[in-house]
């Protein structure tokens, strides 16, 4: 029994650790730059952030579990694309199935969620960094990446108002002093990894 | 002049323009991840650029044919797993000629099969339109993507590596490496976009009516 704990505790270390390092170190949005225009796009229209990183870190997570019994199948990049798209289209299916069981006043509300985060480069991506962990490695990963991205785009939408004022110049107004903005986000997720000065 | 030209054809420019005015990348904000941390060098920008033309232009055609009765999803699918294997032929050549530069921009040459082009806006925009202005669309959006692309890997190599195609450029006295990651690829692209944004508030600024003959006598 006291092994069964033992192993226990081990594999939940094990995925906290890799959750944290997939919000922080490998975060999706400000590391690796995936998602930003479903980011942008959710924060324009003004959607239900948390039900969007919800959505978004269920299809990562379900993928990355199907995903985890056929990765040494495929080694290479060359196949991987057709076989993530098989399974992501699966759950992407399923979601849509799901969801036809809900309330009619919040289905109409997630449905344009489901299809906008289904195939877009954060399940992709997600899937494709995490093939070297095993199933519960996968699965951390596509939580922390699921968190990662919704923390990252409420550090945006928290930007996003400031950066419509009439004080910043026309050229720089709307997108180009996003894209700015998420760049200094970006270079203090890069400091928080932790840099010494070499004296 | 190209202001003239703008605003006597402005209906048919915004309608096929999709390198400058509606570029893929700088104007509407898509397929931004390769650009942003792939495009650290020209060669890189030009492996990425050859398999975004390759793959979109192919996939959004032949996914025209698809027929429309069949459900949104089941589309969106058939859109994603036809750029997926014409990703294979695709990569298997790439791979063959230029292992090294493959292997440096890592799984953004995979993750490129499936860039909202081809999975949303195939099925918003380009499947609405005529064949051939379509096709006309993704050529224009093919080099608008190219050239964002080899621009910011240009910028990169050339201040962050002090190279350019791989060569040592002795005028560069100094490097800045910090140019070669993401937080600088957002940063450049931002700075970009406003060059572009100011281009196109230019553009669109209404045309000088010619003084009357009499006022020109005075």
């Amino acid at each position: 029994m006291n092994e069964f704990f033992h192993i226990l505790r081990e594999t939940a270390m094990r995925m906290a650790s890799i959750a944290v390092f997939a919000i922080f170190v490998q975060n999706i949005l400000l590391t690796r730059a995936l998602d930003t225009s479903a980011s942008l796009f959710i924060i324009r229209k003004q959607y239900n952030r948390p039900l969007f990183g919800l959505i978004l870190t269920g299809i990562i997570t379900i993928s990355s579990v199907l995903a985890s019994f056929f990765n040494d199948l495929f080694t290479s990049y060359q196949w991987a694309p057709i076989f993530y798209v098989c399974i992501v289209g699966i759950v992407y299916i399923l979601f849509l199935l799901i969801c036809a069981k809900v309330p009619h006043k919040y289905r109409v509300q997630i449905t344009p969620m489901i299809h906008l985060s289904a195939f877009n480069s954060a399940v992709l991506g997600s899937l494709l960094l995490s093939r070297s962990y095993d199933l519960w490695g996968q699965i951390a990963f596509g939580l922390g990446a699921g968190i990662g991205f919704l923390f990252a785009s409420y550090l945006i939408d928290i930007g996003y108002e400031r950066l419509r004022s009439d004080k910043i110049p026309p050229a720089f107004r709307g997108f180009p002093i996003t894209l700015i903005y998420i760049g200094i986000l970006s270079l203090a997720f890069y400091g928080l990894i932790g840099h010494e000065l070499s004296i | 002049m190209l202001k003239k030209f703008y605003h006597r054809h402005r209906a048919r420019w915004d309608q096929l323009d999709q390198f400058l005015l509606g570029n893929p990348v700088l104007e509407r904000g898509l397929v931004l991840a390769p650009i942003v941390v792939a495009c650290t060098s020209v060669q890189n920008a030009l492996l990425l650029s050859a398999a975004f033309s390759a793959i979109t232009i192919l996939t959004v055609f032949l996914t025209y044919f698809i027929p429309k009765k069949l459900p949104y999803t089941i589309r969106v699918i058939a859109n994603a797993a036809i750029a997926s294997l014409i990703f294979v032929p695709v990569y298997h050549i790439l791979q063959k000629y230029w292992p090294e530069i493959v292997y440096n921009v890592g799984i953004y040459l995979p993750l490129i099969a499936t860039n909202s082009l081809i999975v949303q806006k195939s099925e918003s925009r380009y499947h609405r339109q005529k064949i051939p202005v379509m096709l006309v669309q993704l050529f224009t959006a093919s080099i608008g993507f190219s050239a964002v692309a080899v621009m910011i890997g240009a910028v990169r190599e050339l201040f962050g590596k002090g190279m350019l195609m791989g060569t040592p450029v002795k005028i560069i006295r100094f490097t800045a490496p910090a140019l070669l990651l993401p937080c600088c690829g957002f940063i450049l692209l931002g700075f970009l976009a406003a060059v572009l944004q100011k281009y196109r508030l230019h553009l669109e600024k209404p045309l000088r009516k010619p003084p009357h003959k009499e006022n020109r006598h005075e």
